[in-house]
């Protein structure tokens, strides 16, 4: 019986000693599983400062977290590639170290087979290798990325879709052939319905990826329409969320961009005159892709400028302009160039909305070069028809400023030559005199022909111009002028010289006081005795 | 009498000859005046003559030029008047074709190119419409603006709810003015404390009430925390609630009448009644009459070939006779209606 006692106790004491091991082996198992994600999570959260990121590199992070994509908890797995997508995400380099470490096939791999949590840590690494250049973009391509991405719009959870969209938007951003590729993959009709989602984040990515896709090329957006985008995006452009409405107004003006059947069926989407309210949305960018819109519908013909002129967009547009201010104004200042340069009808209208003054306080206020240029090309634009649209434009006292641009250092060649062109443009026609007399004064030769050739035209039909033209030092000017014999200025000033009587064109000649006094000199005085 | 005329000139003889001599003479004396007479007067005469006759040939020249001359002129003349009448109706019908032409290109210009008066009124629409369009927009920015500051408000609002609710440990008790009590008189801040209800027993409710989501579970059933442990594994409370105010569902039957079945058979037929095509009663095919229409494939003269169908070989005699057996009995009158009856 003791025997048997003592048996009892030893095996007892075994059996503790067995499981007293199994429990420290089983322990050794669970701290290293706690290392792992206690590290894990560590470089997730330092990657997500960018001074850190460095250190990070420099330690090899890469070749650290590679192997954790693997790893059996998937709880690691998620916050490695996290912490991956984070790294990739701050510098390209990162990005291609992701690249050439082929971890790229690993994570597509993973984004079909895996749960929600990690497809959305997966997509987001690929979104953040896609970013940086088009070679990274090809390469997230080359590693069959897309289907698995377009499978993924399919998912139920709207994050997961979130991240797919975002990185196909990313892959399709850089050239025409990747956003071919996005295309074939099928993604585009899964983007169409990701828009009609109800949740709003879900809705701007997508409307983004579509922008993103549809800007290269006719073909692309030609796709894009195709999958009933467009009367969808024209919804959504009366939803409250300013950053939602952003991305919307991008996508349409993207797709309308390209050819004037796009343009059309933009517009046939009812979308005047709803969206000309987001041209006083409280969101700059919102203002400025609605205005790209309007531009990019407005450039194509007469007709759709036409339309946006009788829905009173011109109006809206010249307010917006008046409004806003930098690069936002932008958009206005082309769209109502484009408009003015259609029809002579449609330039009128551009005046008379009282688009002209708003033009030149904009070349006036701007600094940037670019603008005025742009300012400087509309007023052309809308000068250029006929003696009258010349007149309301010298009104508005353009052709000083217009001439200070051209004349001034440090304009850019850019400006120099479209405020050039404008001045050209609007002193052909232009036969409102008074506006043209200061001209006279400070401008070079090559501008000067025009403004003596327009008083050539005029004078000649005009007696109360003639006399005013003397009065106010008109024709001192013109004899001043220095022109070429046989010259077209000179042509131009013999016409005016034609005009008035010698002993006047005489008297204002440079140099007739000293040709009076040389008389006086060789007069012979008469002597009476 | 004749002697004697005889004897008076015989008696005269000779000075009838004297006198005839005297006569020759004289007359050849006179001879070369009287023929330079005759001569003149003859010259003078034809003179006359031609002359007259030139006169007259002048005259019938005159006559013959004038003729002509006037016919000429008469050609001449109509040919200017008809000149003339062409003139004035060419100038006419230009005058009529430049009012055409001026009523067609005015037509055709403010149609097509450039209507000054369309111009106008389009452009003082267009400014209309502008100033619409302004208004509008200047509205809505208002109210955008409106309904922003109102939001901002209603954050502001609860920002402030939040911060006073965080305070409510400074508010005063009865014994100790609390801190933002100045010099005994109660402060706007510790009424709002006041006002504001403690956020964090909504929160302990959530934790008694485990599994109460805020749509199942509102205002009217919110329960104070329990003062003492509670007894015993209780139903989840909001099942309980669900089953106390659950709404009436009587079954089918009492809602219903106890001739439902009635009326909705009878309601049926109406329908059916209603929406029936043909009135005509449904007939079997056997009792059915129609004409029998040959189909095209029967119609036709030229028949199916036999070659294929028949056979060309000789056949076996049959051995037995076509009506071996006769019906010796009379038919069952019911067998004779099965056909009939079913189809």
């Amino acid at each position: 019986m003791f025997t048997s006692y003592i048996h009892n106790q030893l095996s007892d004491d075994n059996f503790r000693l067995a499981k007293m091991t199994t429990r420290q082996i089983l322990n050794v198992f669970e701290q290293y599983q706690k290392a792992r994600t206690a590290f894990v999570q560590a470089v997730a959260d330092l990657s997500t400062r960018p001074q850190n990121i460095e250190t990070l590199q420099n330690a090899g992070v890469m070749s650290l977290l590679r192997p954790l994509l693997l790893d059996i908890v998937p709880s690691v797995q998620q916050t490695a590639a996290l912490a991956l997508g984070r790294l990739a995400n701050y510098s390209d380099d990162l990005a291609e170290a992701v690249v050439k470490g082929d971890i790229l096939p690993q994570l597509v791999y993973s984004l079909a087979e895996q749960n929600r949590f990690y497809k959305k840590a997966a997509a987001f690494v690929l979104r953040a290798v896609a970013k940086h250049s088009p070679p990274l973009a090809q390469a997230v391509v080359d590693s069959g990325a897309l289907d698995a991405l377009a499978i993924c719009l399919e998912e139920f959870d709207p994050g997961v879709k979130e991240g797919a969209a975002w990185a196909l938007g990313y892959i399709a951003r850089h050239n025409a052939e990747l956003a071919q590729s996005v295309v074939d993959s099928g993604a585009v009709p899964l983007l169409v319905l990701c828009i009609q989602e109800p949740e709003l984040s879900l809705k701007r990515i997508a409307a983004s990826a579509l922008s993103d896709i549809s800007k290269h090329s006719p073909e692309l957006a030609q796709t894009v329409v195709d999958a009933g985008a467009i009367a969808h995006l024209a919804q959504l452009t009366l939803n409250p969320d300013a950053k939602l409405k952003r991305q919307v107004f991008s996508a349409l003006s993207q797709i309308s961009k390209h050819s004037v059947e796009l343009a059309e069926m933009v517009v046939e989407a009812e979308i005047f005159p709803n969206i000309l309210t987001c041209l006083k949305d409280s969101d700059e960018y919102v203002k400025k892709n609605c205005a790209t819109l309007i531009r990019e519908i407005a450039k194509h013909t007469p007709e759709l400028a036409q339309l946006i002129v009788n829905a009173g967009g011109v109006a809206a547009v010249i307010d917006y302009v008046g409004d806003s201010c930098g690069n936002v104004r932008l958009p206005g200042i082309m769209m109502l160039g484009y408009v003015a340069a259609h029809s002579e009808n449609l330039a009128m209208a551009v005046i008379v909305s009282k688009g002209v003054v708003q033009l030149a306080i904009a070349l006036q206020e701007e600094q940037e070069d670019h603008i005025q240029a742009a300012a400087a090309w509309a007023l052309g634009q809308a000068g250029r028809h006929t003696p009258e649209h010349a007149k309301a434009v010298a009104q508005a006292n353009v052709l000083p400023t217009l001439l200070q641009c051209y004349l001034r250092a440090g304009s850019s060649e850019d400006l120099q030559t479209k405020a050039k062109k404008a001045l050209k443009n609007i002193l052909q026609k232009c036969v409102h005199l008074p506006a043209l007399e200061p001209l006279l004064h400070d401008a070079p030769p090559n501008i000067l022909k025009h403004v003596v050739a327009q008083f050539s035209k005029v004078l000649p039909h005009d007696p109360k111009a003639r006399r005013l033209f003397v009065t106010s030092g008109g024709l001192k000017k013109v004899q001043e002028i220095k022109a070429e014999p046989g010259s077209a200025l000179m042509e131009y000033i013999n016409v005016i010289n034609g005009c008035y009587p010698e002993e006047i064109v005489r008297y204002y000649s440079p140099g007739y006081s000293e040709r009076l006094l040389e008389r006086i000199d060789n007069h012979m005085p008469i002597m009476t005795q | 009498m004749a002697a004697l005329i005889f004897i008076e000139h015989w008696e005269e003889r000779k000075t009838v000859v004297e006198d005839v001599f005297a006569a020759a003479r004289e007359a050849e004396l006179n001879r070369q005046r009287e023929y330079d007479a005759a001569l003149h007067i003859q010259a003078v005469m034809r003179g006359v003559r031609l002359r007259q006759f030139i006169k007259y040939l002048h005259m019938c020249a005159i006559r013959i030029q004038m003729a002509w001359r006037g016919y000429l002129g008469r050609i001449e003349y109509h040919r200017k008047l008809a000149d003339k009448v062409e003139q004035r109706q060419l100038d006419y019908f230009h005058c009529m074709a430049t009012k055409i032409k001026k009523v067609w290109k005015g037509h055709y210009v403010r149609k097509n190119v450039y209507d000054y008066y369309a111009m106008k009124k389009y452009l003082g629409a267009l400014e209309e419409k502008n100033q619409l369009v302004r208004e509008r927009l200047r509205e809505y920015e208002q109210e955008m603006k409106k309904r922003e500051e109102l939001e901002a408000e209603v954050k502001e609002l609860e920002k402030y709810d939040k911060y006073a609710r965080s305070c409510h440990y400074m508010m005063s008790t009865q014994v100790k003015p609390g801190v933002f009590v100045k010099d005994n008189e109660p402060s706007v801040f510790e009424e709002q404390i006041k006002a504001v209800f403690p956020k964090d027993l909504s929160k302990k409710k959530n934790k008694w009430h485990k599994t109460g989501t805020s749509k199942t579970v509102d205002n009217s059933t919110y329960e104070l925390p329990p003062l003492k442990r509670v007894q015993g594994p209780f139903k989840n409370p909001s099942v309980v609630y669900m089953q106390r105010y659950k709404s009436l569902k009587p079954t089918l039957k009492v809602q219903t009448d106890f001739n439902t079945e009635d009326v909705a058979k009878e309601k049926e037929i109406q329908e059916e009644w209603c929406k029936r095509v043909i009135d005509a009663k449904f007939a079997p095919f056997s009792r059915m009459k129609y004409d029998y229409i040959p189909s095209l494939h029967n119609k036709t003269q030229f028949s199916n070939v036999d070659y294929g169908t028949k056979s060309f070989r000789e056949k076996p005699v049959e051995l037995m006779a076509s009506s071996q057996f006769k019906t010796v009995f009379k038919s069952i009158p019911e067998f004779d209606n099965i056909g009939e009856a079913y189809s």
